[in-house]
């Protein structure tokens, strides 16, 4: 399995938010053990499909507005609830909105998860921006968010 | 409540402390406290929620007052830095020859609600 937790971005508008979906499906084999003949999606990965969207928005939001690049680390979950049980077949939307955002410090997200209209899972998330270790991975890291924004676009296609 | 008060309650949890009495006014956040890193973020960002105003790790570290020329040498504050720091704090504990590093760790709970009150009065 690809560890990409958001099947496509709708929305991504740098400074501001990012709309993102996730389509659950009892192919995953997350459902042989969470859990036997009684599948349902965890919140830890609705948790990381939130945090990764909103990853890619913090991501894209430093490259538009011309701040040096920085590694967005996930270092706080702040208030998170999971308020539904998320079964195959169900679709999630998952949405950010910029709350912070200090590059040479640290950024706070508000990040929902929803099914239908119905609020699923909701809080806030908080990133550090780490120096880059080094020049090459820095454009690696580029490289591949780059890859990532432009597979959504064709996934939008 | 004071900003003091507020500020004391607001750093509780985070310090993964009980009562409001072990954080005193005098206490050293990183000194006395043990705050890290991770800690001033969430710090920050609950400022931020519950008081309006934006602090920057740098005012923490007083590096504001390492800008100017011949304020800091060899990473330890002049005596004039001293005086306005102790003017600016309400303090007689800042010294030349004071390094950077031991501003930050010796910053105090007081210090921080006098930024805060700082930042507020301007709004």
């Amino acid at each position: 399995m690809r560890f990409i937790l958001v099947d496509k971005i709708v929305e991504l508008v740098a400074g501001d938010s990012a709309k993102g979906v996730k389509c659950i499906t009892l192919t995953n084999e997350i459902f042989n053990e969470h859990f036997p003949n009684y599948p349902i999606f965890p919140g830890s990965l609705i948790l990381e499909g939130m945090a990764q969207l909103a990853g890619v928005l913090l991501s894209h939001t430093l490259i538009e507005e011309g701040h040096p690049y920085r590694v967005v680390a996930l270092t706080m979950v702040k208030n998170l609830k999971f308020r539904a049980i998320i079964h195959p077949g169900d679709r999630l939307i998952y949405s950010s909105k910029i709350k912070y955002f200090y590059p040479n410090e640290y950024a706070a997200v508000v990040v929902k998860g929803e099914r239908e209209g119905e609020l699923c899972a909701g809080g806030e998330l908080i990133f550090s921006f780490l120096e880059s270790p080094n020049p090459q991975f820095e454009k690696e890291m580029l490289h591949n968010l780059k890859l990532i924004i432009e597979s959504y676009k064709g996934a939008n296609q | 409540m004071d900003t003091l008060e507020k500020l004391q309650q607001l750093l509780l949890p985070i310090l993964g402390l009980e009562n409001r009495e072990e954080v005193k006014p005098e206490s050293a956040l990183v000194r006395d406290l043990g705050a890290e890193s991770i800690d001033f973020v969430e710090i920050f960002y609950e400022i931020e929620n519950q008081f309006g105003v934006k602090i920057k790790v740098q005012e923490i570290a007083q590096s504001d007052y390492g800008n100017s020329e011949g304020s800091v040498d060899n990473g330890k504050i002049s005596a004039e830095t001293a005086a306005k720091l102790n003017a600016d704090f309400n303090s007689d504990r800042f010294v030349e020859g004071l390094t950077i590093r031991e501003l930050f760790e010796t910053f105090t709970v007081r210090d921080l609600a006098t930024i805060i009150d700082r930042k507020r009065s301007v709004l």
